[in-house]
């Protein structure tokens, strides 16, 4: 039997801990192992339930889609927020890609300016807590970036061949927007194209210039697995 | 670069680098964990030893060997990391899932003095404990950074050539995000996730990383201010100068308990102790006054870009 006068320095806790059994312990601290932790799981007082929400199928798509996009910085007020999305020829909500964190995270309810158009195609409202970290953009520098589309839909499914709307909306100053609509055939070949921008209303292109040179590539055949994309990953207080 | 979201353990948890069946696998074992070691779920094995008080207990290996590691900080930091506050943070109002918290009925005077009266027995062949009257267990500053790193450490043991594991800003990376890529963490700004303060760049080896903040689980009754970082020196939430904490090191279960220690601890004595004690432990930290300090080590574990040397706050929020 162990001993430890718990070197406690305040009011709270135990002042003595005893630990008997120490040899014994070290074999029960195995490295960690998914059939080992199911094991321990399930014969402990209280068995682990499984979750299916937490499948993830290994899906075979068509290929991917790049698109690429400038972005500046626009020193003012409601502004700087983007959304890529995608819909297909008929106009229905295919996928988000990426949205800004404000927005996406639900700065929308304080700032109902935020990326209208993107928000009323995908219905964010409704988003799940999955699906919003799954889109969350972090504020980018400005300059060139890629967001990829890995041709799958917004329930991790491959879609089918055919033409596909990409979409990028901005918040260029409050209500001030531009969106970025272009058209790409996904299939077996190869393809590209490049957005038309179109300013609401007409004059929120004197407020300042958020994105340009926004065009798609479609590589068929490729997976998102061998790209780099813009680190999403960060470290914050919890 | 494939990446996987799931939210267990009331967390995001994103994965990078793996397989689709290996993601699954880790979400399926933080998913175990959650309803193994929540506070909040009544029928958790964690509740089921908050009801036992006074009694022997038996509990699973698991349990076992988490509440080993947490007794090993809790001696390891001088009680400043302490897994006996479960019932201080009842009191102050967290005692659901922090969205739901019945904030203005949160409580602020601290708890009689009880350590040096106290004995707590783990007899750890029998797997069995006896928790003291008055005391509750809360693997709330531990098991998300335990769940991480076993997941990682397995991971690397099978052969993973690459991966990175985040829990809400606690997180293993392991060689990189390709064989040329580095993996680049955004530190984010204290009062918005959308705002990065700067980056930290890891190339090869294994690596974690937690941030630990006073600002994201705070609230108020109406008069006073909480979160959910108590000293428990005071059994009040910590009033130390620091409000954002980032530790890395070579493990991240050290990384996620020593920023919840810099935290509680403050600027002055808090970096001091830590480089005494845990040379092998860089950190970064902002104080009350927006301040970001970096530790002289932080260089030998990685490359680091951007930080300024003090950020404002409250940021604009109207960007």
């Amino acid at each position: 039997m162990k001993k430890i006068l718990a070197p406690v320095v305040g009011t709270l806790g135990a002042g003595v801990i005893i630990l008997s059994g120490m040899s014994h312990f070290a074999h029960a601290d195995n490295p960690f192992s998914l059939s080992q932790s199911s094991s321990n799981a399930s014969s402990s007082s209280t068995p682990a339930q499984t979750n299916s929400a937490v499948h993830i199928p290994d899906v075979k798509t068509l290929g991917l889609v790049a698109i690429n996009y400038r972005l500046f910085h626009l020193d003012q007020l409601a502004s700087n927020q983007i959304a890529f999305w995608i819909e297909d020829e008929k106009g229905h909500y295919v996928k988000t890609l990426r949205a800004s964190s404000f927005t996406a995270g639900g700065g929308y309810k304080m700032r109902s300016e935020a990326l209208p158009e993107w928000r009323k195609a995908s219905n964010w409202a409704h988003a799940s807590k999955s699906e919003i970290n799954q889109v969350k953009l972090p504020e980018q520098a400005a300059g060139n970036h890629t967001v990829y589309w890995d041709c799958t839909d917004a329930a991790g499914k491959a879609v089918k061949p055919g033409k596909y709307v990409f979409k990028v909306e901005g918040n260029i100053y409050w209500q001030n927007r531009v969106v970025y609509t272009g058209k790409i055939t996904i299939g077996k070949n190869n393809a590209e194209s490049t957005a038309q921008a179109s300013y609401k209303p007409a004059a929120a292109k004197s407020h300042g210039k958020l994105l340009e040179n926004v065009r798609a590539e479609f590589d068929s055949g490729k997976r998102i697995a061998s790209v780099k994309q813009d680190s999403t990953t960060s470290t914050q207080g919890s | 670069m494939l990446e996987f979201h799931s939210r267990h353990m009331n967390t995001n948890i994103s994965i990078s680098g793996l397989n689709a069946p290996d993601a699954s696998r880790v979400f399926k074992w933080m998913s175990s964990l959650e309803h193994q070691f929540s506070r909040f779920l009544p029928c958790s094995e964690l509740s089921h030893v908050n009801r036992s008080v006074g009694n022997i207990t038996h509990v699973s290996r698991q349990f076992a060997e988490l509440l080993y590691e947490a007794l090993r900080f809790y001696q390891e930091t001088d009680g400043i990391f302490n897994p006996f506050l479960g019932n201080i943070m009842r009191k102050i109002g967290y005692d659901r899932s922090f969205e739901q918290m019945d904030k203005r009925n949160a409580h602020r005077e601290p708890l009689p003095l009880t350590a040096d009266q106290t004995t707590f027995t783990f007899d750890l062949e029998q797997c069995s404990i006896t928790l003291p009257c008055g005391s509750a267990l809360d693997f709330g500053g531990i098991a998300k950074g335990w769940a991480v790193q076993k997941a990682a450490v397995n991971l690397i043991g099978q052969g993973r050539p690459y991966g990175l594991i985040n829990a809400g800003g606690d997180l293993m990376c392991w060689n990189g995000a390709t064989p040329t890529e580095p993996w680049v963490i955004n530190v984010t700004h204290p009062y918005s996730d959308d705002q990065t303060i700067g980056k930290l760049i890891f190339h090869s080896g294994q690596w974690g990383a937690a941030t630990s903040s006073k600002i994201k689980r705070s609230w108020s009754d109406g008069r006073h201010r909480f979160h959910h970082l108590i000293d428990p020196r005071t059994a009040l939430p910590s009033e130390s100068d620091i409000i954002q904490a980032t530790v890395i090191g070579p493990a991240l279960l050290p990384c996620e308990i020593y920023a919840k220690c810099l935290m509680i601890m403050g600027s002055r004595e808090g970096s001091k102790w830590l480089e005494a004690r845990h040379p092998d432990l860089a950190y970064l930290f902002i104080d009350k006054d927006g301040h970001v300090i970096v530790s002289s080590n932080l260089k030998n574990l990685c490359s680091y870009k951007n930080f300024p040397g003090k950020i404002s706050f409250p940021p604009n929020k109207e960007r």
